[in-house]
């Protein structure tokens, strides 16, 4: 779900926002979720940054879904039988009309010409869709998708009569001059704002309430001119999606419009949001839309809260920014190796732990020079030359899932003799190779195609160059790149000190703090074969605190560990489960794996007691720290 | 074509440079002619980086300048312009710099000296008798006449330019424009009396800090320059043609220019028409159509002469069909002519 054409500077130059629907569809590569977002239900696109909501949205407009050439665009064309209508999130909404007369026009004044920017916003797209319909591109390599005939004169009359039920003057009763005749009046309420920010405040009510045109309501404005134009051109039983994308970017006046609107009757108009998982609306959303349509609508996630979920979306973009670079395809795992964290394929599984494969060698090394490791095998009966001969079920049960848990301990554990319980009880590695290999790199970018493009897009461009193997340390290296980044955006995250003198790293503190528990637990305690890698947000937790961790979440830092059906929409992050980014689990030394569930307030009281013990201590992450501070 | 300044001040890095990329260009674009001329502020005129040979750089440089063929080069710095005939076209290159660093001042503006006249006069006689060309094109870097539109005064101005453009008028040599820079404004005029007016094209620069008194009507831009050989046969103007220019905007690049960029998206120029008569055919074909409104694409069809106005023209147009007819036209993001009609 991504324009792999495109290769940008990690994260922040890769941003379809400012892409055509063309380009978008240019090298669109379809998630699994993208057949949820496309049905005729009203659907909230959910996730964090970077996961590809302003793309999926894009996608669904008729310029993109023409324009997009894969050999599974037919079925998905055939699928989107609405017509979209993007509407982004624009700044004139509110910031600068809220800037204009800061001091000056009162709350509700603000909001009158806010909501009419608004409208303005949403029929002047949706005059663009109807302009698409009716006056397609001539090019032939386009796949008409929904398109009309109107003939100029159903077009003069259709205009007219739209025009003055939208109080707007034209003077060629076409769509192209109601579309600028919109424009203007965007600039018209900039005005209208500027001027009553200078006049004198009596009679303002009254002026605004004379200008006709800011009363309008987007809903009913844009139902009648759906309506008048489907009859035109005999679609009467067509539809219409509106796709309003960054949702939370809007001021609080407009979402509560928007949230609302969900409950229009109109069954011509089909309303896809994408948003943010943390959301102030959250509730009224749910209340709004539960109300409505008896819980009759989708709720799309764009995360992976389980690795192996995503790795289908990161395959198929792997192989198509292949196809980018004019490279023939090739196994992801031929090309950036296997992954320590990987579930092994049952014949391959046999064979992985005969004595002196690599995975022998690292558990055997492990028992080595790991007391825990070994009491734990002995109490499993495990005799580490044998497991090769054991069935599949019995492996299953006792092995397998300490795999990760043995690469990362044996990569960042030191000898029993080099101290006990002490924050040297690691090995420092700047630049650790054990998360190399396909599926570790598909896990660590969750998923999210800005983050696979930083990352995984970047190797192949450098293989696309010199066709020399992508070596372990070169994938850590972009990796590491791409975390330092991530943490560097993440200290501008707000958060309440969680110790005394904390200096001013923002979210960051309290990931870290969660990141240097499961760290000590994988590595430095005693072996365990379950360890907590999760977290549960308290009912104690500070309000604060909830606030920063939902803008981790929205960042994407934390993952959502949610239930099937749960809601994905949260108000609060309360009683719900997380994991850390596996973008961030290099950084902090932990494994690639869901772990159990412990509570947040334990883990922090947990490290603030250990920090506050080791004082004089080096830093956890000294060695690696590098630019991020 | 590069109508010269190349570099800023003679400084050689910024001349090598340019000179360099413009082959580049050259190879990218396949062209098979690089035009090219001197401009005041590739000769080292105030001898900063040389103490006795103003022009010597220009003739150093690898390829050679303004030409690869070393005989018209020995005539462009020894008789000051070559002429290159093909079978479309007669190019014309004048160095108007020629007497920079020679004499106090001179350096101040450009020259084209009655004996330049008369040479170039009398070469075109023979080349014209040989075979007329449809388009004539002189490409030099002072202006030959005043922008009145910036100041009133301007003494940069190409001494002799009149003369100039009195024997590229006379009729005689074919129709011609003279393409310059210099000014940094960008500007399409027609010459001043002559029976045959040269076309002025005052090409804006492509990179130069814009002077501030022009920043209000002037990009750094380039252009493409058409001249359609069939509608040149067919529709019997005289020279016509059309542009499309694009802005340099600062962290973002090219994009296409803007109705306050100096010269629009796109336009035209050779149509010298009475625009009260263009803008009664415009109304006539509107009417036949009997639609509520058309594309003005469809009027182009219709009356092709529309592509060539000038931009300054086709504006005056458009307010007399607003005016005259009641008929509006619209205009897409570049300023460019949409459609026409009017309410119903």
């Amino acid at each position: 779900m991504t324009q792999t054409g495109l290769l940008p500077t990690i994260f922040e130059s890769f941003n379809a926002r400012a892409l055509e629907p063309e380009q978008v569809a240019k090298t669109f590569v379809p998630p699994d979720y993208f057949d949820d977002t496309l049905k005729r239900a009203h659907t909230l696109i959910v996730g964090p940054r970077g996961s590809g909501k302003t793309t999926i949205l894009k996608m669904l407009q008729s310029p993109a879904v023409e324009a997009w050439k894969s050999p599974i665009a037919d079925v998905y064309r055939s699928k989107i039988d609405f017509t979209g209508v993007f509407i982004p999130a624009d700044r004139s909404w509110s910031e600068q009309i809220g800037a204009l007369g800061e001091d000056v026009l009162v709350w509700e004044h603000k909001r009158i010409l806010g909501v009419a920017a608004f409208t303005t916003h949403v029929l002047r797209a949706l005059v663009e869709a109807m302009q698409y319909k009716a006056y397609p591109p001539k090019d032939t390599s386009l796949v008409p998708h929904r398109r009309v005939e109107l003939s100029r004169n159903s077009e003069a009359e259709i205009v007219s009569e739209i025009a003055e039920k939208w109080y707007l003057k034209i003077n060629i009763p076409s769509l192209v001059s109601l579309k600028h005749a919109l424009t203007t009046r965007l600039s018209n309420i900039w005005e209208i704002s500027s001027e009553e920010s200078l006049r004198n405040p009596e009679g303002r009510g009254e002026r605004l309430a004379n200008i006709k045109y800011l009363h309008l309501n987007f809903l009913y404005s844009a139902g009648l001119a759906i309506e008048l134009f489907d009859d035109r051109t005999a679609q009467s039983q067509s539809k219409w999606g509106l796709l309003f994308d960054e949702l939370e970017l809007a001021p609080q006046w407009i979402r509560e419009e928007l949230i609302k609107s969900l409950r229009s009757v109109n069954s011509k108009l089909l309303f896809k949001l994408s948003m943010s998982p943390y959301s102030q609306d959250a509730s009224l959303l749910h209340s709004e839309l539960s109300a409505t349509f008896g819980n009759d609508y989708n709720q799309v996630a764009l995360w992976y809260a389980h690795k192996e979920n995503g790795y289908n979306f990161c395959k198929a973009l792997f192989e198509s920014i292949l196809k980018d670079y004019g490279l023939n395809p090739i196994e992801p795992t031929k090309l950036l190796g296997r992954s320590a964290f990987e579930t092994l394929s049952e014949d391959y599984e046999t064979s992985a732990y005969r004595p002196k494969s690599p995975l022998h060698a690292r558990l055997l090394s492990m028992a080595e020079k790991d007391s825990s490791f070994r009491k734990f095998l002995d109490s499993k009966k495990l005799d580490l030359d044998n497991l090769h001969l054991l069935s599949e079920d019995e492996r299953a049960a006792a092995v397998r899932k300490i795999r990760s848990l043995v690469a990362v301990r044996d990569a960042f554990r030191v000898g029993d003799n080099l101290g006990q319980n002490t924050r040297q009880q690691q090995r420092s590695r700047k630049n650790p190779t054990v998360y190399s290999g396909a599926l570790s790199l598909f896990s660590i970018v969750e998923g999210n195609p800005r983050w696979f493009i930083g990352i995984i897009g970047k190797l192949i461009q450098d293989y696309a160059k010199d066709k020399s193997r992508i070596i372990a340390t070169k994938q850590s290296s972009e990796v590491q790149k791409a975390a330092n980044r991530f943490r560097a955006y993440l200290k501008t995250i707000p958060c309440p000190p969680l110790k005394k003198q904390q200096p001013p790293r923002g979210v960051l503190s309290a990931l870290d703090l969660i990141g240097s528990f499961f760290h000590d637990v994988v590595v430095r305690q005693n072996f365990t074969a379950d360890p907590p890698l999760t977290f549960v947000v308290d009912s104690r937790t500070d309000d604060d605190l909830i606030e920063s961790l939902g803008r981790a979440l929205n960042a994407g830092a934390i993952v959502y560990v949610n239930e099937p059906d749960s809601d994905i929409i949260l108000q609060s992050l309360r009683g719900k489960r997380f994991r850390l980014s596996y973008l961030l689990a290099p950084y902090y030394k932990i494994p690639l794996i869901l772990g159990r569930p412990t509570s947040l307030n334990f883990i922090l009281k947990k490290e603030q007691e250990d920090i506050w013990r080791s004082e004089n201590q080096d830093s956890l992450f000294s060695s690696v720290e590098q630019s991020d501070d | 074509m590069c109508c010269g300044d190349m570099g800023d001040k003679a400084r050689p890095a910024g001349i090598l440079y340019t000179w360099d990329k413009l082959h580049v260009i050259k190879r990218k674009l396949e062209a098979k002619t690089l035009a090219v001329t001197a401009g005041n502020h590739d000769v080292d005129s105030r001898y900063k980086y040389t103490d006795y040979d103003a022009k010597g750089l220009l003739q150093s440089l690898v390829p050679p300048f303004p030409c690869e063929d070393e005989k018209l080069n020995d005539k462009f710095w020894a008789r000051n312009y070559i002429v290159f005939s093909e079978p479309d076209y007669r190019l014309v290159i004048l160095n108007t710099s020629a007497y920079h660093g020679a004499k106090e001042g001179e350096f101040e503006h450009g020259r084209i000296t009655p004996r330049t006249v008369e040479a170039l006069k009398a070469e075109l006689e023979v080349l014209e008798h040989e075979q007329p060309r449809r388009v004539n094109i002189l490409l030099c870097h002072h202006h030959p006449h005043n922008h009145g539109d910036i100041e009133d005064k301007d003494v940069s101005l190409m001494e002799g330019g009149a003369k100039l453009l009195e024997l590229l008028g006379s009729g005689d040599y074919g129709n011609w424009i003279v393409i310059h820079g210099h000014k940094h404004h960008p500007r399409i005029s027609y010459a001043a009396a002559s029976i045959s007016p040269p076309i002025v094209f005052s090409a804006g620069s492509l990179c130069a800090r814009i002077y501030e008194e022009l920043q209000g009507q002037a990009r750094n831009q380039f252009y493409v320059i058409t001249f359609p050989l069939s509608d040149l046969d067919t529709l019997e103007l005289g020279l016509i043609g059309t542009f499309q220019a694009w802005d340099w905007l600062p962290g973002i690049g090219w994009q296409r220019a803007t109705l306050r960029s100096g010269l629009p998206a796109s336009g035209g120029f050779g149509n010298r028409g009475d625009i009260t008569s263009i803008s009664k055919t415009i109304a006539t074909i509107f009417a036949s159509k009997k639609q509520p409104w058309v594309e003005w694409n469809e009027i182009i069809g219709a009356f092709p002469q529309v592509s060539y106005l000038l931009p300054i023209s086709l504006q005056a147009i458009i307010k007399k069909l607003e005016s005259n007819y009641n008929l509006t036209v619209s205009r897409d993001s570049d300023g460019q002519p949409l459609q026409i009609g009017r309410s119903l």
